[in-house]
């Protein structure tokens, strides 16, 4: 049954990272959503009583519910997750078209489905359905010998992401829509594809912003976009988070504001969503340099961990599930950081184990559970 | 195993670096916004605040030591224009710009130059007009409440209380530019809170809405040392010195000498913080006349300085009460020939005359028998060649030569007060030394920092945050030498140089001094002086110290004794009656103060009653009513000491007034509140004592209104609450005085 050698396997260095990224995201939170305070005599008791600790305990019970998902996750073996995939991959295609129909919509975007008072976002766990389907497909042309070198090669992994994809970009949400296209390319970058036919892709792709300028984005996201290659543009609209978010973290400086510090520019309302999409400027505005690089390097920490793990999976459908999960995470990890600092666009992608949000934490957990399932399972298990 | 084949290895190490890079990146990234950038974004967000709107705190109010305001913080209203939304410029020009009173040309201009989002029409305006202009009901034009600073005294301590900016800056409020506004205005301006705006300027939809309230917080109540009726008595006599000789500058400092507490601080040429003097040119300009000299210029001491070191050579036995000492004229110090400055000399003389007679030849002896380093020990002890720390920003430290290059003649001129430059705040500050005991004492100004507290039932209350207490700094002498010291300068009014200072009844101690003036080269120019006299009383226990300096007097004789002993004499007895400090006469002074009885000159001209009055040894105040002597105070044939002023009340001759509240004769315990209209603080405060009512003080200057009205019938010791406004030039001249 349970081999002991799955727990020999167990990869705990990832799930300590995970728990001191969670760890960093509660402190974020914490900071953000404390009340501003009046005066500037104030007793520690007052300090501790100006936080505001309901979505910090909230976020604790998303990470449990992760941690939950992780274990069932991690206690099926992985080729069941195969077999499964058209499963999965439907029931995914069904819930975005539910939302595209029947959706709550929050901040532009009809994304959400709503359960009374909790939202679930379909499109976060399309990215995981994504994973494996492409996981799937790539382990089988590798293992059939295929090679990636012709445009119609990528066809039958084209098939696969163009349904969810549309009906993600319809939303529209812009930004997890990338996440699937860099899951892709991390996918057939590492399966070998010709750099020739990689280079023609990219350059295709940028002669189709035309059309999806025209023709697929929102005012709002060419606004951001515009706004992104020159935030001086419209200092007081759409730039303004950004800059508010440059200015935040710099304020910070070496050592940060530190946690106890009232009325930082964040808990003033000058960093919009601060406990979710600016978690990283409101974090780094609080601890400074060292805390924002002590993150960072905890992020590339957890993904050279999770690419060692890519090296030692026993077969390519496990190797290309957790290339699939890393090339996720990096995407989110630089769009969002990049974001809070104008070197990428505004999109509202969470950061990973840090941004409060459930659906983004069970999806990043169950993401992970597969990134451990193989890693346990890395050698053949002989009854 | 189904490794991954070579290519797959090959890549993931380049996808291993690829994210290394990236990673690289975001670290590079966030250490260049903040290490880099961080100071320069700090400036940028204010900048982006710009669409917040302020709301400024209420910035704390400036009281003196009883609790009456010397500074205030009112809202004005300022209105502004949106020059793109004004449809009709030229018909709101000429609606808005009579009620303002500005220039049409210019106010169209404004109007006109839509290349501007937000013009200023006109800033500060009373309420009253905003809502002339606000009941117009013009589009594109805004009304903003600005706070404004005001002094409802004017000019009085315009030196100490200094002034703040006109307008209120964005994000800041009023800050404080000078004197004590200055000094504290971290505490007095609060922290201005926010209006963070729902939409941008376009009124574009925002990805993320902000809309918060932050509330500004007031800035904390300041409480001084000064007291406002003694500050009036001190200024009153800059003003009378003025008058009478057209001086350069003055200074004057009344302190408590035991605590270091400044009660009074003037000097002239002075201003209104109300409308400081702004248009002059640039700051330096500026500073010429708003700088708190007292405190900011070195002069020469002159003779006052002789205190020091007279204190110093008793308290280093090098000289006694009862040594002699024989002045010839001069004193020849390495050779050179240095005058006293009475030709002919003081011939024989014990130390307490010298010091009376302000000879020059024997503090020249002291300072040599001192030596150096001694002089020099106690010029250091004494506080001179530092600042004080007085709560005043910019204070100057004064000029001594350096020891190393000092000579013997050099320590011979500084003992008489020549050579060596001091501030006044030094200067009173040592002498307070001297005479308090031996302990210098840390003169301030600020007393009691108070929050303004609103209870649940909406009543502003203030809580004390913070209070100042006297500092001694060091003890300088023995309180044996003080004691001898203060008998010493006592001697100096009695019998000395200072008896212009004497009050009757009170003990008072002083020097004279009157410095030389020196131009470029070091020549000393002809008729130019700083003639100065610093007093005290009571000298056995002292509790007032004022120091009173007057810069380049226009008059024949510039002798100290002449020029300012006088005006300490006044400020020190009002100053004295105003703490209820009551005169004593021993039996001593008992023989010289023989009583006598007040003649009845009811019914007599002016000049009758004056010569009446002169015969039986009373002085005389009257009012400038008429020339018949209406009612007098005190009244006929009370016993008084002579030299008491007796109080006339007039009214014209010719025309027989009817009789009218006089009709009625008082009930018993009951008098008839007089009239103090047109009379000063300390005239009111006379005759409504000698009434037997007490005084109340409102404002200062010359009483312009009083409660109960004249002629009411008030029970005895009822207070009478006069109001006072600062007397314009033609008000000055409402009484007359004698004996000046």
């Amino acid at each position: 049954m349970f081999d002991k050698r799955l727990i020999k396997n167990f990869d705990f260095p990832i799930l300590i990272l995970i728990f001191l990224l969670v760890g960093f995201g509660l402190i974020g939170i914490g900071v953000a959503m404390k009340e501003p305070v009046e005066g500037d005599e104030q007793r520690l008791f007052d300090i501790i009583g100006n936080f505001n600790l309901y979505h910090v305990k909230l976020h604790l019970l998303w990470f449990g519910v992760g941690l939950i998902a992780m274990l069932v996750v991690i206690s099926i073996d992985y080729h069941l997750f195969a077999e499964m995939s058209p499963y999965i991959y439907w029931t995914v295609v069904a819930m975005l078209l539910y939302v595209s129909f029947r959706g709550h919509i929050a901040g532009n975007a009809r994304s959400w489905i709503s359960f009374g008072t909790f939202y679930v976002q379909p499109s976060e766990f399309a990215k995981i359905s994504m994973i494996i389907s492409l996981a799937k497909v790539m382990a089988k042309k590798k293992d059939e010998g295929e090679s990636l070198n012709r445009l119609r090669d990528l066809v039958p992994l084209l098939a696969r992401l163009v349904i969810p994809l549309v009906l993600i970009i319809d939303q529209p949400d812009f930004g997890t829509a990338m996440v699937f296209i860099a899951i892709l390319f991390g996918m057939v970058f590492v399966a070998g594809i010709n750099y020739k036919l990689l280079l023609g892709i990219i350059g295709a792709g940028i002669a189709t912003v035309p059309i999806m300028w025209y023709g697929l984005l929102s005012d709002v996201q060419k606004n951001r976009i515009l706004v992104f290659l020159n935030p001086g543009m419209d200092p007081l609209g759409a730039g303004y988070h950004v800059i508010q978010s440059i200015i935040a973290i710099g304020s910070g400086r070496i050592y940060g504001k530190g946690i106890l510090t009232d009325n930082t520019l964040s808990q003033l309302n000058f960093v919009p969503a601060k406990n979710t999409d600016f978690i990283f400027s409101v974090t780094v505005e609080a601890l400074g340099f060292i805390g924002g690089a002590i993150i960072i390097c905890l992020y590339l920490c957890l993904i050279l961990r999770t690419i060692y793990l890519a090296t030692k999976a026993k077969d390519s459908f496990g190797s290309f599930l957790v290339i699939g999960v890393v090339s996720m995470m990096v995407f989110h990890i630089f769009e969002n950081i990049g974001m809070t600092m104008g070197l990428m666009p505004v999109t509202g992608i969470p950061l990973p184990f840090m941004s409060y949000g459930g659906s983004s934490m069970i999806t990043n957990m169950i993401a992970y559970g597969l990134v451990l399932n193989v890693g346990m399972r890395r050698q053949k298990i002989n009854f | 195993m189904a490794l991954p084949g070579v290519t797959n290895r090959k890549r993931l190490v380049a996808l291993l670096l690829g994210f290394t890079l990236i990673f690289f990146a975001l670290t590079i990234r966030v250490g260049y916004i903040q290490l880099v950038w961080g100071v320069d974004l700090q400036k940028k967000a204010a900048d982006q605040w710009t669409r917040d709107l302020d709301v400024f705190p209420r910035r704390g109010v400036i009281k003196d030591r009883n609790g009456k305001v010397l500074a205030q913080s009112a809202t004005s209203e300022s209105i502004a224009a949106r020059p793109s939304q004004i449809s009709d410029p030229q018909k709101v020009t000429s609606l808005i710009a009579p009620i303002l009173g500005l220039d049409e040309q210019e106010l169209y201009k404004k109007l006109t130059n839509t290349s501007s989002t937000y013009v200023w029409i006109k800033r500060q305006v009373d309420r009253e007009t905003a809502n002339k202009i606000r009941a117009l009901n013009i589009k594109g034009l805004d009304f903003t409440e600005e706070p404004k600073r005001y002094y409802p005294n004017g000019s009085l301590a315009a030196h100490v209380l200094g002034f703040t900016m006109k307008y209120a800056e964005p994000g800041e409020g009023l800050k404080g530019q000078e004197g004590i506004e200055l000094y504290y205005d971290k505490y007095l301006k609060g922290f201005p809170g926010k209006i963070v705006m729902e939409t941008d300027a376009a009124g574009r939809e925002m990805p993320y809405n902000v809309d918060r309230y932050i509330p500004p917080i007031d800035g904390l109540n300041l409480v001084l040392t000064i007291d406002q009726v003694i500050q009036y008595f001190t200024e009153r006599e800059v003003n009378n010195v003025v008058a009478k000789y057209n001086p350069k500058k003055v200074y004057a400092i009344v302190m408590d000498p035991n605590t270091g507490e400044i009660l009074a601080m003037a000097n002239w040429p002075t201003f209104d913080p109300n409308d400081p003097p702004r248009d002059v040119g640039d700051f330096e300009e500026m500073q010429q006349y708003v700088k708190n000299f007292a405190c900011k210029d070195n002069i020469d001491p002159g003779s006052t300085f002789k205190i020091i070191t007279a204190a110093a050579a008793l308290e280093e036995g090098v000289v006694s009460l009862n040594s002699t000492f024989n002045c010839p004229g001069y004193k020849m110090v390495d050779g050179q020939r240095i005058n006293c400055w009475r030709a002919g000399g003081h011939g024989h003389e014990t130390f307490s005359k010298a010091v009376q007679n302000s000879c020059n030849p024997v503090f020249m002896e002291l300072a040599l028998r001192l030596g150096k380093d001694k002089f020099y020990h106690y010029l250091n002890e004494f506080g001179f060649g530092q600042p004080t720390g007085i709560d005043v920003l910019g204070e100057e430290r004064g000029i001594i030569m350096p020891k190393e290059s000092a000579k013997n003649v050099d320590l011979a001129r500084m003992g008489f007060g020549q050579a060596i430059s001091v501030t006044p705040i030094q200067l009173i500050t040592a002498v307070s030394a001297v005479i308090n005991g031996g302990n210098l004492m840390k003169p301030y100004i600020a007393k009691e920092l108070r929050e303004v507290v609103v209870d649940e039932n909406g009543q502003e209350t203030e809580r004390v945050v913070k209070t100042v207490t006297p500092q001694k700094v060091r003890q300088v002498i023995s309180p044996e030498t003080s004691k001898i010291m203060r008998e010493v300068l006592e001697s100096v009014v009695t019998d000395g140089s200072g008896r212009n200072a004497y009050i009757p009844g009170y003990r008072v101690g002083g020097k004279t001094g009157t410095a030389q003036k020196y131009g470029p080269g070091g020549k000393i120019i002809p008729n130019k002086n700083i003639s100065s006299f610093i007093g005290f009383a009571p000298a056995d226990n002292p509790r007032v110290i004022v120091l009173f300096m007057v810069d380049e007097p226009q008059a024949p004789v510039t002798f100290g004794s002449i020029i300012a002993a006088p005006y300490v004499k006044n400020i020190l007895e009002d100053t004295l009656k105003y703490l209820g400090v009551e005169p004593v006469f021993d039996e001593e002074t008992q023989e010289d103060m023989q009583q006598v009885e007040v003649p009845d000159v009811i019914g007599m001209s002016l000049e009758e009653a004056a010569q009446a009055l002169k015969e039986a040894g009373l002085e005389y105040l009257a009012d400038e009513t008429g020339t018949v002597v209406k009612d007098q105070m005190p009244k006929p044939g009370a016993k008084v000491i002579s030299g008491t002023t007796v109080l006339l009340y007039t009214e014209r001759g010719a025309e027989s007034q009817p009789e009218e509240q006089a009709a009625q004769p008082p009930a018993e315990g009951m008098v008839i509140v007089p009239d103090v209209l047109g009379k000063s603080i300390r005239e009111a405060n006379r005759i409504l004592v000698s009434e037997g009512l007490r005084l109340r003080i409102e404002g200062s200057g010359i009483a312009v209104g009083q409660d109960p009205a004249p002629g009411t019938q008030v029970e005895l010791g009822t207070e009478v609450t006069v109001r006072f406004a600062l007397p314009t030039e033609g008000q000055q001249n409402g009484v007359r005085r004698n004996g000046e």
